[in-house]
C-alpha cells in the first residue's frame, strides 16, 4: 500500500487522536484470551502480541492455581505498513499464542506476562477467565454481535451487541439481576481507533450495570422484546463505533453473555452467584480493505462514506465587503470528524470573495464548518457550490458531493471607492506612465569635446605656473612688506579713523608712506617728499627699495604734481602740529592725496 | 546676414514635416491598441527612414522614440524588452522622470531587482549619470574654470588660504570630470541586456550554433557586453573573461 494512499485518512486519525498514536512509536503489547467463559475440557488460548519491536520475547508464564498455561511455541511473524503522521511506519509484530487449560471450574485471573521488547519490559493486561462445567443457557440466553463483514480502510464502523434472555425468566432486575459480557476482544484489537457514539434516541430506556470482561462496568440500551422460536426474549444492546486505520483482517475471539441471579438482590458483581447461565456468540473477523489506486481525485479530502452536504447563509442581502458566515453541514454515515475541510481560498469560483476565517465544529453526526466570507464586488451573484470529494464505500468508488449556489445580493458601498476584486481592476499607481507624444524640441548641446576639457586642464596647470613663477621672481608676494604694501591704505584708514590731532595723522601718514615704501617710518619724518620723488634708478638701488615700490614713470617715483601735494600735506601737518592748537585736518583730505600717490605709482 | 538666415530658415520649414506626421499616426495607433503599427513606425523613426534631409532624430528625440518602445513593448507583455527599451533611452535622456518610472515598473513586473535600489551608492551612482554627454563636458569645463580662478589667485597672491581654495578648486575640478569620466568609460563599451524569460536565464555556447556546448549562462535582466554579431547570434563576454555565442533574440542592445 503506498503512502499516499493512507495519509489522507490515517493521518488524521492518527493527529486526533495524538496521545495515542504518538505512544505507538514504542513497542505495544497486547493480550486476549480466545474466549472469556470456557467449559471445563474445553481449549482455550491466550493470543500475546508485540507491535513494534525488532526483538522481543515472552517472559516465564505466571503460575494460576487451576490453569496449566504453556508451553510457549514459536511465535508467528507479520509485517505491515502504515502511516503515522507524515511517516511512512513499517511495522512488525509477533504473536504467541499460548494453550490454557483449565484444570477445575471457577474464575480465574491471568496475571499481567512480562514481554521484553527492544531491551524494556513490558507486560500483558490482566485477562479474566472464567471456567464452567457447563454451559448452561444456549436457550435461555439470546446473543448476536452485528457488523460488517467487509470495510475499507479509514471508514467507520458500528459493532452492535444485542443481547438477552427468555422473558420467562422474569423482568430485568428481578430474577436475572446480573449480566455481563465476556468480549475477549474489547481494547486488544490493533489498528482500531474507537469513536465517539451518536447520542441515542430521546426515550430510549436504559439497563445498568452490565458487566464488561467482569471488571468494567457499562449500560445498555433497553430494546423492544423479540421473538424467536416461539419464545420471548428481553433484549439489550451495547454498541461501539470504530475506525480502521489500516488494510487487513480483523479477528473477534468468541464471546460469551453471562446472565443470573446473585443472592445481594442488587447488581453487585462482587457478590456470590447462584446461577448463571451463559450463551455465547461465535469468533468472526472484519476484512479491512485499501482504498482503490484509481481514479483518486487530486483533491481527495479523505472523507470515507455515504455523505450528504448542505449549506445556509446567516443573511443574503449585504453590502460588498460585508461578512457573511456560510454553513456548511455535512452528515452520513463516514469519518466526519477526520476529513479535511475544503478550502474556498483556493477556488477558482471564490475568487470574488475573500475568506477571514472558518470555524470547524465535529461530532460523530455531522461535521459543520462555518466560512466567514466576504464579496468584495457587487458583481457576485452567489454563493457557489463547495465541493468534497471523498470515497463512497457502497459505490466503491470516489465522488463530489457539493452544497448547491445560494443566490445573494451584494451592493456596492457608497461614498467610497469600493472594495473590488483583485484581479478585475488595478490599485492606483500600479501602471506605467503614458507615451510621451510630443516631439522633443530641445536643441542639442554642443559639445566642446573631450579633447578641449583635457587640454584646458592642461593648460590651466603650465598657466598657473607660470603666472606663478612670473609672479614670485619680483618678490614673494606673501612676505610681510609685500603684505604691508597692500594693507597700507586700509591702515591708513583706520588709523585716520582713529587720530584727534593733525600729529597723530602725520604719524598715520608716515605709517603709510612707509608701508607703501617698503621703508621704516622715521624716514618720513621731515624727508623732502619732492626731492625724494626726483631721485633716479640708482639713488633707489642705494636706498635698497623693494624693486615692487619703484614708480612706473621714467626714473622717477612719483609724478610732480603727486609730489607737491605730498610735500604740502606733510608741510600742513608739520605746521599745525608744531602750533598750540595741533588741530586735525579732514581725514579725506589725507585719504584722497593717498589714493591719488597709489594711482600714480607709489 | 540676416537675410542667410531667414533663407536657411526657410528653407528648413519642410524638413521633419513628414517625421512630425509619421509621429502623429504612430501615437493614434498606439492610443488605439495597434501597437504594431506603432512599434513599425517608431522603429522607421528611430532608424531615420522617412527620406528627409536631416531625418536622423536628434538624442532627445531618439530617447523619447525609445521610451514610446518601451510603452509598446509593456503594453504587449514583454516586461523584459519594456525593461530593454527604457534602459536604453535614460542612456540617452538620463533624467527622464517618466522613463524612471516605467523603468522601474516594468523591472518589477519582469521580477528583476530594482535599477536604483535607493541605497548611498545607487544614489551617487544615479546623480554621475544623470548628465548628457555634452552636459557632462560643460560640467568638466566649468569645473576647470572655478579652478583657474583660484590658481590664479594663488599665483598672484599666495598665502595659506589662497593655496587651501586653490586645492578646493582642484577636488571640484576633478568631481566635475566625474559624469565626463562616466560618459567615456561608458562609451567604451557595447553592452547587451539579457531578455531571456526563462528562469534559467540564456544560453551562452561555445559558437554560434544550436547543438554547439553550453558553456554559461546569463539571467534575464543583466546587462553583458557585446563583442561581435553574426545573423541570429550575438558574441557577448562571459563573466569571467572568456567568449561565447548567444542568440540574438535573448540580447536587446542597449546602444541605439
Amino acid at each position: 500500500m503506498s503512502a499516499t494512499r493512507r495519509i489522507s485518512i490515517v493521518l488524521l486519525a492518527f493527529a486526533a487522536f495524538a496521545g495515542r498514536a504518538g505512544a505507538q512509536s514504542p513497542a505495544v503489547v497486547r493480550a486476549r484470551l480466545s474466549t472469556g467463559v470456557a467449559r471445563l475440557g474445553s481449549e482455550v488460548s491466550l493470543v500475546v502480541e508485540v507491535e513494534g519491536s525488532q526483538d522481543s520475547a515472552i517472559g516465564d508464564l505466571p503460575s494460576v492455581d487451576g490453569l496449566r498455561l504453556g508451553p510457549v511455541g514459536i511465535p508467528s511473524l507479520g509485517v505491515f505498513e502504515s502511516i503515522d503522521g507524515r511517516r511512512r511506519v513499517r511495522t512488525v509484530k509477533r504473536t504467541w499464542v499460548v494453550p490454557v487449560v483449565p484444570e477445575h471450574a471457577g474464575s480465574f485471573t491471568i496475571p499481567p506476562i512480562t514481554v521484553t521488547a527492544d531491551g524494556r519490559n513490558l507486560s500483558t493486561p490482566e485477562l479474566a477467565l472464567k471456567v464452567v462445567e457447563d454451559l448452561k443457557g444456549e436457550d435461555l440466553g439470546w446473543f448476536r454481535i452485528d457488523a460488517p463483514r467487509e470495510i475499507y480502510e479509514g471508514q467507520p464502523f458500528t459493532v452492535e451487541l444485542r443481547f438477552g434472555y427468555d422473558s420467562a425468566l422474569g423482568e430485568i432486575g428481578e430474577q436475572i439481576n446480573y449480566i455481563n459480557l465476556s468480549l475477549p476482544w474489547l481494547d486488544q484489537l490493533p489498528g482500531l481507533l474507537e469513536l465517539d457514539l451518536p447520542a441515542p434516541a430521546s426515550g430510549a430506556g436504559w439497563v445498568e450495570p452490565v458487566g464488561l470482561n467482569s471488571r468494567g462496568k457499562t449500560r445498555a440500551e433497553r430494546l423492544p422484546p423479540a421473538s424467536e422460536n416461539d419464545r420471548s426474549f428481553l433484549l439489550m444492546r451495547i454498541r461501539k463505533r470504530y475506525l480502521a486505520t489500516r488494510a487487513g483482517k480483523l479477528e473477534f475471539p468468541t464471546s460469551h453473555l453471562e446472565f443470573g441471579h446473585v443472592e445481594s438482590g442488587f447488581f453487585n458483581f462482587g457478590s456470590s452467584e447462584k446461577h448463571t447461565f451463559y450463551k455465547r456468540f461465535p469468533a468472526f473477523a472484519i476484512d479491512v480493505l485499501d482504498q482503490p489506486e484509481a481514479g483518486r481525485p487530486i483533491d481527495f479530502s479523505g472523507a470515507v462514506g455515504t455523505l450528504s452536504a448542505r449549506a445556509t447563509l446567516d443573511h443574503r442581502d449585504v453590502d460588498a465587503g460585508d461578512s457573511i458566515k456560510v454553513s456548511v453541514e455535512w452528515t452520513g454515515e463516514g469519518n466526519l470528524e477526520f476529513f479535511d475541510p475544503p478550502d474556498p481560498s483556493r477556488m477558482e469560483a471564490f475568487k470574488g470573495f475573500r475568506l477571514y476565517g472558518t470555524n470547524d465544529r465535529k461530532t460523530p453526526e455531522r461535521r459543520v464548518v462555518i466560512y466567514d466570507l466576504s464579496p468584495i464586488s457587487p458583481d457576485v451573484a452567489a454563493i457557489p457550490p463547495i465541493p468534497l470529494t471523498l470515497f463512497d464505500p457502497s459505490k466503491k468508488a470516489y465522488a463530489s458531493i457539493a452544497t448547491d449556489a445560494i443566490p445573494i445580493r451584494v451592493r456596492p458601498l457608497k461614498k467610497t471607492s469600493g472594495i473590488t476584486a483583485e484581479t478585475s481592476r488595478p490599485e492606483p499607481g500600479l501602471d506605467i506612465r503614458d507615451i510621451q507624444t510630443e516631439p522633443a524640441r530641445e536643441r542639442e548641446l554642443p559639445r566642446p569635446g573631450g579633447g578641449t576639457i583635457v587640454a584646458a586642464l592642461l593648460g590651466l596647470t603650465v598657466l598657473w605656473f607660470g603666472l606663478r613663477t612670473a609672479v614670485r621672481r619680483r618678490g614673494d608676494p606673501d612676505a610681510p612688506l609685500a603684505r604691508a604694501r597692500r594693507a597700507a591704505r586700509r591702515a591708513l584708514r583706520r588709523d585716520l579713523a582713529g587720530a584727534r590731532t593733525a600729529s597723530d595723522q602725520a604719524r598715520a601718514l608716515q605709517r603709510f608712506l612707509a608701508a607703501r615704501t617698503g621703508e621704516p617710518a622715521p624716514a618720513w619724518i621731515g624727508r623732502d617728499a619732492l626731492a625724494w620723488a626726483r631721485s633716479d634708478a640708482d639713488d633707489r638701488r642705494e636706498d635698497r627699495v623693494e624693486p615692487w615700490a619703484t614708480g612706473a614713470r621714467g626714473s622717477a617715483r612719483l609724478p610732480e604734481e603727486d609730489a607737491r601735494a605730498l610735500a604740502a600735506l606733510m608741510a600742513s601737518l608739520d605746521e599745525r602740529a608744531w602750533a598750540r592748537s595741533d588741530e586735525a585736518i579732514e581725514a579725506r583730505e589725507i585719504e584722497g592725496i593717498a589714493e591719488r600717490l597709489v594711482r600714480g605709482g607709489l | 546676414m540676416p537675410l542667410a538666415l531667414l533663407l536657411a530658415l526657410l528653407a528648413s520649414g519642410p524638413v521633419g514635416a513628414s517625421a512630425q506626421a509619421s509621429d502623429r499616426t504612430a501615437v493614434e495607433a498606439y492610443h488605439r491598441g495597434d501597437y504594431e503599427t506603432a512599434r513599425s513606425l517608431w522603429l522607421a523613426a528611430l532608424e531615420g527612414v522617412s527620406g528627409e534631409k536631416n531625418a536622423h532624430p536628434s538624442s532627445a528625440e531618439r530617447g523619447r522614440i525609445l521610451y514610446d518602445l518601451g510603452n509598446v513593448a509593456f503594453r504587449k507583455g514583454d516586461a523584459l524588452e519594456a525593461v530593454g527599451w527604457y534602459t536604453a533611452s535614460l542612456r540617452l535622456r538620463p533624467r527622464d522622470a517618466d522613463a524612471w518610472k516605467n523603468l522601474e515598473h516594468a523591472r518589477t513586473t519582469a521580477k528583476l531587482e530594482p535599477a536604483d535600489r535607493g541605497d548611498l551608492v545607487s544614489t551617487l551612482w544615479r546623480i554621475v549619470a544623470s548628465l548628457t554627454l555634452a552636459e557632462s563636458e560643460w560640467l568638466a569645463l566649468a569645473g576647470a574654470a572655478v579652478w583657474a580662478v583660484a590658481l590664479a589667485a594663488e599665483a598672484l597672491r599666495g598665502g595659506r588660504l589662497l593655496r587651501r581654495l586653490a586645492l578646493l578648486g582642484a577636488g571640484l575640478a576633478l568631481a566635475s570630470l566625474a559624469p565626463w569620466i562616466y560618459h567615456c568609460a561608458r562609451a567604451a563599451h557595447d553592452p547587451v541586456l539579457v531578455i531571456e524569460a526563462s528562469e534559467r536565464g540564456a544560453e551562452i555556447r561555445s559558437e554560434p550554433r544550436a547543438d554547439a556546448a553550453v558553456i554559461a549562462s546569463a539571467a534575464s535582466g543583466e546587462e553583458i557586453e557585446r563583442q561581435d554579431e553574426l545573423p541570429g547570434w550575438v558574441k557577448v563576454e562571459v563573466p569571467g573573461g572568456a567568449s561565447g555565442w548567444m542568440e540574438s533574440r535573448a540580447a536587446f542592445a542597449l546602444t541605439r
